[in-house]
C-alpha cells in the first residue's frame, strides 16, 4: 500500500521507456527493411504466406499493403516520439500500434511480442515521459508501484521460463546439452555452430548457468526489495546487501542476453529484456551514477 | 499520488495487486498447446520421454500416460485459476506465455527451396529426379540465398520452425504456394519444390570423430506454374 502511495523520480522508467521504444522502432524497421513484411503481415492474396483476417485492422481493409504499411510506419514514428519523450500518448500509441502488428500473424512471432506489449502497457501508466524528454519537463515524478511491477514482470518472465525448461538436457541432473542442441538448430542459429564441438564444455557450462540464473531469478526481486529496505534488520537482508545479489543477477543476465544475441536470432527478445534492467535501480542510484560519470568526464 | 484521496489510493493499490496476481497466475505453465498425442510421437519428444523414464526407472509408456493425466488435470485447474484474469490480460495485451526452448529439438529441420531447371521434363508434374532441380534457398547457406534477408528475420524463422512440424501441414502448403508464386514472378521456371532436411543433431563427440548421423528429406511439396 505504501509503495502505491509513493511517487519517485521518473528517471529509471524513463530509461526503460527509451530502451523499449528504440527496440520497437528498430524491430519494425528491420522487418520492413529486410523485405519480410509482406511474408509475415500480408494476406496470401497480397503476397503473404498465410490467410490473415487482419485482426483489429479488419475494419480498415485487413492485412493488405495499403493498410499494413502505413500502420507500421505510424507505429515506427510513434516509437520514435516515445523515445523522445513526447507525451504519454506516444507510449499508448506505440502499444496499440505494436500489438496490432504482432497480432496479425500469431505463427510469426515470439515471446518478445508479449514482453514488449506488457512493458509498454506498464510504461503507459508511468510518468516515464516526464524525464529525459525533448519537451520541457512537466514534473518529474512517476508512481513507484509501476517500476515495481516492471521488476515483477522481469522476474515472472525468467521464473516461468525456467520452470518450463523440463528437458533432460536442461536440468542439472541431466547431460547439460540443451544449449549445444539449440545452437545447432538452423532455425535459431546465426551461423552454423558445429565448429564449437571442441569447446562443447562452454555450452554445457552456459546451460547450467542459464538454467540456474532463471530458476533463481526470484532472488533478484528479493535483492531489490532488501536494498530498498536496507535500514531494516535481518540477517538475510544484510547478506543480500553485502554480496549485492541484485547486481550479480543483473551482470549474469546481461552476459546471458549478450551471448544469445551473439549466437542466435531470437528477434527483439534480448533487447526487450535488457531494456527493463534499469527498472531494477532506484532513481537515487541512477542519479548517483549520473553524478559520478559527470564528475569523471 | 501522495496527496490523492484515500479511495483513489485504495483503487490504485487494488489495480496493482490485480495486475501482479494476473501475470503471476498466467505465467504458470500452460499445457494446453502440448496436449496432442500426435505431437508426443515426434522423435524429439519421444527421446525426452526415454531420458526421463530412465531417470525415474519407470517404463516409457507408463510415464507417458501419467504425464498425460497430469497435464490434463493441471490444465483444468489452471483454466479455473486464470478465468477471472483472462479478459483483463487480453485487453491489456499482457498475457504471459514464456515457453522458451522448453526442450531442444534434437532432430531439427532445415528448409530448402528449389526450382526446376530449364529443360527438365515437367510433364509428369512431380518431383522427378534430383538432377531436375536447382537449389535457390537453404537455411544458413550463403551459396543459396534467395530472399535470405527476409528468411533471416526472427518472425520468418518462427514460421519456418512451425512449418516443419506435422501439426502445421495446412500452413506449410500455403507457405510453399506463396513462395512459389513469388518465384514465378522472378523466374521462368516451371515448378518450385519446398522441403526440409531432417537429421539428428550430432553430439560433439560425433562431430569430432566424423560419425555424424545421416538424415532424410521430408515434407516435400511441388508447386507447378499455373498454365
Amino acid at each position: 500500500m505504501r509503495l502505491c502511495e509513493r511517487d519517485e523520480d521518473a528517471v529509471a522508467v524513463a530509461i526503460v521507456r527509451i530502451g523499449v521504444a528504440l527496440t520497437v522502432a528498430g524491430h519494425v524497421a528491420h522487418v520492413w527493411w529486410t523485405g519480410a513484411m509482406p511474408l509475415v503481415w500480408f494476406d496470401t492474396a497480397h503476397g503473404g504466406l498465410r490467410d490473415l483476417d487482419g485482426g483489429l485492422l479488419h475494419r480498415l481493409g485487413g492485412a493488405v499493403p495499403s493498410v499494413v504499411e502505413p500502420w507500421a510506419a505510424v507505429t515506427f514514428l510513434c516509437a520514435i516520439a516515445m523515445a523522445l519523450g513526447v507525451t504519454r500518448w506516444a507510449t499508448w500509441a506505440t502499444w496499440l500500434g505494436f500489438f496490432v502488428l504482432a497480432d496479425l500473424n500469431q505463427q510469426a512471432g515470439g515471446s518478445y511480442d508479449e514482453l514488449l506489449t506488457s512493458t509498454l502497457f506498464l510504461l503507459g501508466w508511468s510518468g516515464a515521459h516526464r524525464r529525459l524528454t525533448v519537451l520541457p519537463e512537466s514534473g518529474t515524478s512517476s508512481p513507484a508501484c509501476v517500476r515495481w511491477l516492471m521488476i515483477l514482470q522481469l522476474v515472472v518472465l525468467y521464473s516461468s521460463s525456467a520452470i518450463q525448461k523440463v528437458s533432460a538436457h536442461w536440468v542439472p541432473w541431466g547431460d547439460h546439452m540443451a544449449l549445444w542442441y539449440i545452437l545447432q538448430q538452423p532455425t535459431w542459429q546465426r551461423v552454423p555452430m558445429l565448429w564449437m564441438a571442441p569447446y562443447a564444455w562452454v555450452t554445457r557450462l552456459a546451460t547450467v548457468v542459464s538454467w540456474t540464473f532463471e530458476m533463481t531469478s526470484s532472488a533478484l526481486l528479493l535483492g531489490i526489495w532488501f536494498r530498498h529496505t536496507r535500514t531494516r534488520p535481518g540477517r538475510l537482508r544484510s547478506l543480500f546487501n553485502r554480496v549485492d545479489v541484485r547486481l550479480w543477477q543483473l551482470i549474469i543476465g546481461v552476459g546471458m542476453h549478450l551471448g544469445i544475441e551473439a549466437t542466435m536470432e531470437v528477434g527483439a527478445f534480448s533487447l526487450a529484456s535488457l531494456a527493463m534492467y534499469p527498472a531494477c535501480f532506484s532513481p537515487d542510484e541512477i542519479a548517483r551514477l549520473f553524478r559520478r560519470n559527470r564528475a569523471g568526464f | 499520488m501522495g496527496s490523492a484521496r484515500p479511495l483513489l489510493r485504495h483503487l490504485v493499490a487494488g489495480a496493482v495487486l490485480w495486475h501482479a496476481l494476473a501475470i503471476v497466475v498466467d505465467a504458470t505453465p500452460d499445457t494446453s498447446a502440448g496436449l496432442k498425442r500426435s505431437a508426443w510421437k515426434e522423435a524429439t519428444v519421444q527421446a525426452e520421454f526415454k531420458d526421463w523414464a530412465a531417470m525415474f526407472g519407470v517404463p516409457e509408456p507408463k510415464l507417458e500416460d501419467q504425464l498425460w493425466t497430469f497435464a490434463v488435470g493441471w490444465n483444468n485447474v489452471r483454466s479455473e485459476l486464470i478465468g477471472p484474469f483472462h479478459r483483463y490480460l487480453s485487453w491489456a495485451h499482457s498475457t504471459q506465455s514464456w515457453q522458451m526452448f522448453v526442450a531442444p529439438h534434437t532432430t531439427p529441420s532445415r528448409l530448402q527451396i528449389q526450382e526446376r531447371v530449364a529443360g527438365a521434363p515437367a510433364g509428369e508434374r512431380g518431383e522427378g529426379t534430383e538432377a531436375d532441380w536447382t537449389t535457390i534457398f537453404e537455411e544458413r547457406d550463403p551459396q543459396h540465398a534467395w530472399m535470405a534477408s527476409a528468411f533471416g528475420v526472427e518472425r520468418m524463422r518462427a514460421s519456418v520452425f512451425r512449418w516443419s512440424w506435422p501439426t502445421f501441414e495446412g500452413a506449410w502448403k500455403k507457405a510453399c504456394d506463396g513462395l512459389a508464386k513469388r518465384r514465378f514472378l522472378e523466374s521462368a521456371t516451371t515448378g518450385v519444390r519446398c522441403r526440409f532436411w531432417q537429421a539428428a543433431t550430432p553430439s560433439p563427440e560425433q562431430v569430432l570423430d566424423g560419425t555424424a548421423p545421416g538424415g532424410a528429406w521430408v515434407r516435400a511439396l511441388v508447386v507447378e506454374r499455373p498454365e
